[in-house]
């Protein structure tokens, strides 16, 4: 028999429960492992149509993560959005991208006309499980 | 944490969270290490809780090792935000952007 650890709602025998709606933690199931948090910021000039920020995490994998853009404009200040981002309107596209390879997390905003001088502030998180890609 | 900045400017490039850092976390960088470069802000126990009869350490208080640590503090209990700030390239700390 190998070893688990199962931690149950109240009411429900860890030693013989199996319904995961009665379970609060069982390592039978996958979870994500934290490894780094922060914060990035790009500041675009005025006239450039794309740049980039990067964080190296050194992990030898793709690792899976997740990238928050901060909306401290029109959009709505103080709300986060999920990365990637897509801001259209009739004839401008502006994108904020996110991707990994074996070393980096790479954040980039691209637009098909050109920015105005602007900041934009990220959350990144990075985990230690590898996306398998 | 961990702060990157600027080194020609003191702008504050991102952030790597964290109140001490093991050596995965030093191995991080944020953008290119010849624009950017980091200051590392690790807390240290100030005060350590024991158990009288066994001696064993029950827990510690921790602060910032560093000379704001009440900034540091603030920007952990989200008093102020570090985006307020840049890097003092001199003194390398923090001063409030004008």
């Amino acid at each position: 028999m190998s070893q688990k650890i199962v931690i149950t709602k109240a009411g429900f025998n860890a030693l013989t429960e199996t319904d995961p709606d009665n379970l609060i933690f069982s390592s039978d199931y996958a979870t994500l492992k934290y490894y780094s948090s922060g914060t990035l910021s790009l500041s675009i000039s005025s006239g450039d149509n794309e740049d980039e920020t990067s964080v190296a995490h050194n992990l030898g994998y793709k690792p899976f993560f997740v990238v928050f853009l901060e909306l401290d404009f029109s959009l709505g200040a103080g709300d986060w959005a999920c990365v990637p981002f897509n801001l259209d309107d009739t004839f401008v596209r502006s994108t904020v991208t996110a991707s990994v390879d074996n070393t980096n997390l790479y954040v980039t905003a691209k637009t098909t006309d050109t920015f105005s001088d602007i900041d934009l502030n990220f959350r990144y998180k990075i985990f230690r499980n590898s996306t398998g890609l | 944490m961990i702060i990157f900045y600027n080194k020609q400017t003191g702008d504050i490039a991102g952030t790597i969270d964290g109140r001490v850092h093991n050596e995965d976390h030093l191995k991080m960088w944020v953008g290119d290490p010849n624009v950017n470069d980091r200051i590392i802000i690790n807390w240290k126990p100030v005060k350590t809780y024991v158990d009288k009869e066994t001696g064993k350490t029950l827990a510690q208080d921790f602060e910032p090792d560093c000379d704001q640590k009440e900034l540091f503090v603030d920007f952990e209990t989200r008093k102020k935000n570090l985006r307020d700030y840049r890097v003092d390239l001199k003194k390398l700390t923090l001063k409030k952007k004008s």
